[in-house]
């Protein structure tokens, strides 16, 4: 859901700006859109949005998780919960 | 449960740095002579939105400008009401990013690439968002402290160094009042005053209708007041021409101070005085926009802060191709198609419509 709340908002803003830029240079709409998108050489904005996607999908897959779970240690935890269990019984 | 509500003094603090921050460097855009005396023209119809900000807020027992716009228009028609006005917040937040830059670029950082001072930018502004409202409003009173210091400096110097001189700003009123008037309703009225609609998005932990008010207020007034002094400032030092040719009249302002060939170049004061105003400024945009995105979503707003700052990075970037049409866009089409529906006409709906809706005793 955040990759969808992310790339709405993407879109949504490149329009306002497109409809902005319209008015300003009275141009066509889809040529002032086609302007605005951030293409090849102006790579610094690709890979600002770029970084933003993969951000947002970091947090949908819950990537953290999963590191902390294939990678983490286990000890501490089972710890925690014999302890718990103690104090429950 | 209610949320913990933010301290009055720190709720004050940010709404008068939020109004200074960028309005400071840009000063009351020169398209007549006085353009100190329209700051304070301005003033006075700009109490006319905390009487339509407080109105809707005490019709709805304070709550939230988002959960307000979808009590007024219905489930569909306010969740695309409160998608506009996250784009709306989500832009605002990019244009400022993108004075900031442009700023920094001239005065401090000439070679270094925009890309790289943006994405700086962006994550300090993110990890001030990630803190919250009461994080950022106690981050304010910081601030001011250090702007507010900054600006005494910068005038101090200025007298010290000869360059105040007091009949820069004759002829007083050459062509009349009636421009002054004009540019008050066309410029600044709707920025900086307008944007303090960012702050209803809030009001459940800044206090209410009651609390709006009053220190809505507060922060009007000492912000008009240090926004004719800052002019006066400019004007007496650079001149009513000058003035009007010159894209940071502050910064513009600062760089004539001299004293004996010591100090010298205090641009760098005022560009510090630009970097942490358009800090806070983003930041409370931001959280506005995450806030927003997050209720239609339903996302938590953590973890949609550092995603959409990047994208307002990005937005800054691509906003403007150079800093003339910055300017322009900002002055007369923002203004017109965005200001104007957004801070004034959508809120004044809302509110006919909360109305009509929810009178005392009628069903709905």
């Amino acid at each position: 859901m955040t990759i969808l709340a992310v790339f709405v908002a993407t879109v949504l803003g490149l329009l306002l700006m497109a409809g902005l830029d319209v008015l300003v240079f009275k141009q066509p709409f889809v040529r002032v859109f086609v302007d605005l998108l951030p293409v090849f050489p102006d790579t610094s904005t690709v890979f600002m949005f770029a970084a933003a996607f993969v951000m947002a999908a970091w947090v949908d897959f819950k990537m953290t998780d999963r590191l902390k779970k294939k990678f983490g240690k286990q000890s501490n935890k089972q710890g925690s919960e014999e302890n718990r269990d103690a104090k429950q019984s | 449960m209610t949320p913990s509500k933010v301290n009055p003094v720190d709720t004050f603090t940010l709404q008068l740095v939020f109004l200074l921050s960028t309005s400071i460097i840009f000063g009351t855009p020169s398209v007549v002579p006085d353009s100190w005396l329209v700051g304070l023209v301005a003033f006075f119809p700009a109490c006319l939105f905390i009487v339509l900000y407080s109105a809707m807020l005490s019709s709805q027992h304070d709550l939230g400008l988002y959960p307000m716009l979808e009590k007024a228009w219905g489930k569909i028609a306010g969740k695309m009401f409160v998608l506009l006005y996250a784009i709306y917040f989500l832009y605002i937040a990019a244009r400022n990013i993108r004075d900031m830059i442009e700023l920094v670029m001239s005065a401090l950082l000439r070679i270094t690439p925009v890309p790289i001072l943006t994405s700086l930018f962006i994550m300090l502004i993110a990890y001030t968002a990630l803190g919250g409202i009461k994080a950022i409003a106690r981050f304010a009173s910081l601030i001011l402290c250090i702007v507010l210091l900054m600006l005494v400096t910068l005038a101090v110097f200025l007298m010290f160094s000869s360059s105040i001189i007091l009949e820069q700003m004759l002829p007083f009123l050459s062509k009349g009042m009636w421009p002054v008037i004009q540019s008050a309703f066309t410029h600044s009225l709707w920025f900086p005053y307008g944007e303090i609609i960012v702050f209803l998005v809030f009001q459940p932990e800044l206090g209410g209708a009651k609390g709006f008010r009053k220190i809505t207020l507060y922060a009007f007034i000492s912000a008009c007041i240090i926004l004719t002094i800052s002019d006066l400032l400019q004007i007496w030092s650079l001149g009513i021409e000058s003035k009007k040719y010159s894209v940071f009249a502050l910064l513009d302002a600062a760089r004539l101070i001299n004293i004996a060939n010591i100090i010298t170049r205090m641009d760098a004061v005022v560009a510090l005085i630009i970097i942490f105003g358009t800090l806070l400024k983003c930041s409370v945009f931001l959280f506005a926009c995450t806030e927003g995105i997050a209720r239609i979503f339903k996302v938590k707003t953590g973890k949609l802060t550092f995603p959409l700052a990047l994208v307002a990075g990005a937005f800054s970037i691509l906003v403007t191709r150079n800093s003339a049409e910055h300017v322009t866009e900002g002055l007369k089409y923002v203004i017109y198609t965005m200001h104007i529906p957004l801070q004034l006409l959508v809120p004044l709906l809302t509110l006919i419509l909360l109305r009509i809706r929810y009178r005392k005793g009628a069903a709905t």
